[in-house]
């Protein structure tokens, strides 16, 4: 049903339903009497002409449109609404066209949204939740925060040749702290290494991974002041850090610069973010065990990771009480990529399916390897029979 | 793309648009459809695109096939051939992909032990997502055909679109033709679809699943589950409930966004839940959670081995069978036989045990609390192996809930009352829940839009930051 394309209502037939819905959503007394007006009016219409309808014609006056026009400005409001949140999200991608596109429409919605004083109750709920931006960093300033990285650290001192434990003994009234974590390489690894340790009585351990974390985008998660955080508050005597699978991204240097991965200028900066970790946590009477990252499934990403092992490797080197672990040779076959390996005696799958991740017979394997590493500076934690 | 992510958030409002402006061309809404769904899928991974349409062209072939075997609707020698072809194709699709480096690794150890070497290769093969929810509805279509449940086989276009519509495509429910397909081929108007009424239904699966599901993942289940050694008996109680609450958050959440989405383009899906948790025995569990993978298997396998209509003995094999079949589907791990093992000695058990046969009476009662607790905490503690990464991960949560350990104080008010609420809001009477969604569909436009909106804020607000993937994508 609708009217004859010669009839000159079709071509002002949109523009009314637009009315028509605003009308609604306003809800103003005369204009839903015009809009009753005007139904009435097409119903007569529609009874005395029977005409042909075209595809667009009866899309426009039909209640598909009220459907359409309801979800979507539903969804608009709820956008609005929460512009921030969805602008913050945005700025966590990583750098690059979609992260460009997403910015470029988030922004003039979070400024709407603001000028409307219409991010106040999300805001608010944010307070309410604790998932208001981290303190002393602001949202969309974060380059700011970070600028303190590029300070120039003194000298580390040469590491001492005789091989004396660096942890106390421990006692089973007094165990070692050991926290494990990372990014989404730890998510298996961490809870794996803690039971193990623990498993031995002598260690107290706990575990954190962050997915999709690491030190190329500390807007997305602060490692450096979580870590800060971590030392002071529960004082563990043994840092297990594996992470960087998420690092090979655009950095932003403290300048504003963006550097590709595999550029001169990505590494500077991103070995200026290790050293900021490892110094505050190189410290006496703990040990960090920095575990780099395994042989991947692809090349070009296992080269990405090779590069920043070599960072990992060479600055542990120049800091007493930090060490490098080498997963790379322990979690690949002839320095070619496996997901199976021999585990005690039978072939087990290392890696999941994404040819990155460890499996939890991987994370078993690595975690058995590193416990051992720490037993060099605590060797009542060594395994009594094998 | 997961539902709840701004990726789909757009593509569905791109979809609902270009869906209702083509919606009088017959042919048009559909191919928008099937390409939609096939972007869908591809934002996984494209190459499973392949796989879904080739699942979709063979067992559309074959139930053409089928088809023309009938003689006068009656099965012929040629059509138990073809039926046999669906199943022995379509679980050797399955089987590839989602059971052979189970078997090969389990096969070669087990064998190794007796100084076989099997030259099994092992591989890591891929798991499409929702591989096992399409080829169940290929399979399905294939033998209504040969049974007469549907007259008339689909078109190829409707059952492309049939096998890939993309709100049931990864997770389910697992609809059949004879659902669908009378809906394809009616003419809809968008008069008579309840539009504030899904837009809810949405807004309740995202709280579920944004909400509920990953506070109590991270608040107390993964925890404890990691590391089940490490915690008292209290934790590992209350983690043991948590998860029961979660699964059910995470799955009926999804299932609800997934209806909801239909309904807006206007096709009405069967029920997946009915308040499972307040159910009185293991067989009414059974008709409430999960309901379209239990008629699934109840037409399709029970009956396929014969059901209840031999001796006793044959009734239990086929009980016993089918849940172990039904807990192999979700993975291919021994957990999962364990959960099926489970459940189906206790449907065995109600079966002919008469004291725990169910009773017809539902009223409150001091036999019926029991029968409650017992039913809850059998599924509770069946969903522990359902979750444990291996039998011995699953042996270490019970071990704890009887030796206790160290308490790192999971158990606060807060994930008490989510759980305890989340399992009383079972008990909420349908036509309760129904008055509410009249009340809210009777308001006016401005204000439903206005709770929706700041519905979506809140649940964006008290979410996590990212968005863990549904637990049953991955069966």
């Amino acid at each position: 049903m609708g009217a004859t394309p010669t009839d000159p209502r079709t071509f002002h037939q949109p523009r009314r339903r637009l009315d028509e819905v605003t009308a609604v959503a306003m809800r103003t007394p005369t204009r839903r009497r015009a809009l009753r007006q005007r139904q009435a009016d097409r119903t007569v219409t529609a009874a005395q002409v029977p005409v042909r309808s075209t595809v667009a014609s009866s899309f426009w006056r039909s209640a598909s449109l009220r459907l359409v026009a309801t979800c979507i400005f539903t969804l608009l409001c709820a956008a609005l609404l929460n512009a921030n949140a969805l602008l913050k999200d945005a700025e966590r991608k990583p750098f690059g066209p979609e992260r460009d596109f997403w910015m470029a429409t988030w922004t003039p919605l979070a400024n709407a949204s603001s000028v409307l004083y219409l991010d106040r109750p999300r805001a608010w709920l944010d307070q309410l939740t604790g998932h208001a931006p981290p303190r002393g960093i602001e949202p969309r300033t974060w380059v700011a925060g970070i600028s303190s990285y590029a300070n120039e650290w003194p000298a580390p001192p040469a590491k001492a040749d005789e091989p004396e434990p660096l942890l106390r003994a421990p006692s089973v009234d007094d165990p070692l702290r050991l926290w494990a974590g990372g990014d989404s390489m730890s998510s298996a690894f961490g809870p794996a290494l803690a039971r193990m340790a623990s498993e031995t009585g002598l260690v107290a351990a706990a575990y954190d991974a962050e997915l999709s974390s690491g030190l190329t985008r500390p807007d997305f998660f602060d490692w450096p002041a979580h870590f800060a955080e971590i030392a002071t508050a529960s004082q563990p005597e043994v840092f297990v850090i594996l992470l960087g699978a998420n690092d090979a991204q655009a950095i932003r240097a403290a300048d504003g610069t963006v550097y590709q991965p595999e550029t001169a200028g990505w590494i500077a900066e991103y070995r200026n973010r290790v050293q900021r970790v490892m110094t505050t946590l190189d410290a006496p009477g703990r040990v960090v065990i920095w575990v780099g990252l395994p042989i991947m499934e692809t090349e070009g990403f296992s080269r990405r990771m090779a590069v920043q092992n070599e960072i990992y490797r060479e600055e542990a080197a120049r800091r007493k009480h930090v060490e490098y672990f080498d997963a790379w040779d322990l979690l690949g076959e002839d320095g070619r990529y496996s997901a199976f390996l021999d585990v005690e005696g039978t072939q087990q799958a290392v890696r999941t399916t994404d040819g990155v991740h460890l499996t939890k017979a991987g994370a078993e394997l690595l975690a058995r390897a590193v416990l051992q590493r720490i037993a060099v500076d605590a060797p009542a934690l060594a395994p009594r029979s094998d | 793309m997961l539902f709840p992510t701004v990726d789909f958030a757009v593509f569905f409002a791109v979809v609902l648009a270009a869906y209702w402006a083509t919606r009088q061309w017959a042919l048009g809404w559909r191919l928008l459809l099937v390409a939609a769904s096939y972007f869908f899928y591809a934002y996984w991974d494209p190459a499973f695109c392949l796989l879904l349409g080739g699942s979709t062209a063979a067992n559309w072939a074959l139930g053409e096939a089928t088809h023309r075997t009938l003689i006068i609707g009656h099965r012929s020698g040629r059509t138990k051939l073809l039926i046999s072809l669906t199943v022995a194709t379509n679980l050797a699709v399955l089987g590839w992909f989602k059971y052979y480096g189970f078997f090969a690794t389990e096969a070669r150890a087990s064998l190794s032990g007796a100084g076989i070497d099997l030259p099994l290769p092992l591989l890591q093969v891929a798991l499409p997502v929702g591989i096992s929810f399409f080829t169940f509805q290929g399979m399905s279509y294939v033998i209504d055909i040969a049974r007469g449940t549907i007259d008339r086989p689909l078109g190829l276009l409707d059952f492309t679109l049939f096998q890939s519509f993309f709100p049931q495509l990864v997770a389910g429910p697992i609809v059949r033709a004879s659902e669908i397909g009378p809906q394809l081929a009616r003419p809809l108007s968008a008069k008579e679809i309840d539009v504030q009424g899904a837009l809810l239904l949405i807004l309740v699966g995202l709280f579920k699943k944004v909400v509920v599901s990953s506070f109590l993942a991270t608040a107390i289940v993964d925890p404890v589950f990691a590391m089940p050694g490490d915690h008292s008996r209290a934790e590992i109680l209350l983690a043991t409930y948590a998860y029961a609450v979660q699964i059910f958050a995470d799955f009926s959440g999804y299932t609800d966004i997934a209806i909801g989405c239909a309904l807006l383009l206007g096709f009405r899906f069967p029920q997946n839940f009915d308040a499972p948790y307040r159910t009185l025995s293991i067989q009414d569990f059974w008709r409430r959670w999960h309901m379209t993978l239990s008629r699934w298997l109840r037409d399709y396998l029970y009956v396929g081995l014969g059901g209840n209509r031999g001796r006793g003995i044959f009734t239990v094999r086929n009980l016993l069978l089918t849940m172990v079949l039904g807990g192999l589907w979700h993975g291919a791990a021994w957990t999962f036989v364990a959960w099926g093992t489970i459940h189906g000695v206790a449907l065995v058990a109600e079966r002919f045990i008469p004291i725990l046969r169910p009773s017809a009476r539902t009223g409150f009662s001091s036999g019926n609390v029991l029968r409650w607790l017992t039913t809850f905490h059998l599924v509770a503690f069946a969903w522990v192996f359902f979750r444990a990464e291996s039998i011995d991960g699953a042996s270490a949560m019970f071990r704890g809930l009887w030796q206790g350990g160290p308490d790192h104080s999971l158990v606060t008010p807060l994930v008490v009352a989510v759980v305890a609420f989340a399992i009383a809001s079972q008990f909420i009477s349908t036509a309760t829940v129904a008055r509410a969604r009249n009340a809210f569909s009777r308001l006016s436009l401005a204000p439903q839009v206005a709770c929706l909106a700041a519905g979506l804020v809140l649940v964006d607000a008290f979410g996590p930051a990212g968005i863990a993937p549904f637990i049953y994508f991955q069966f």
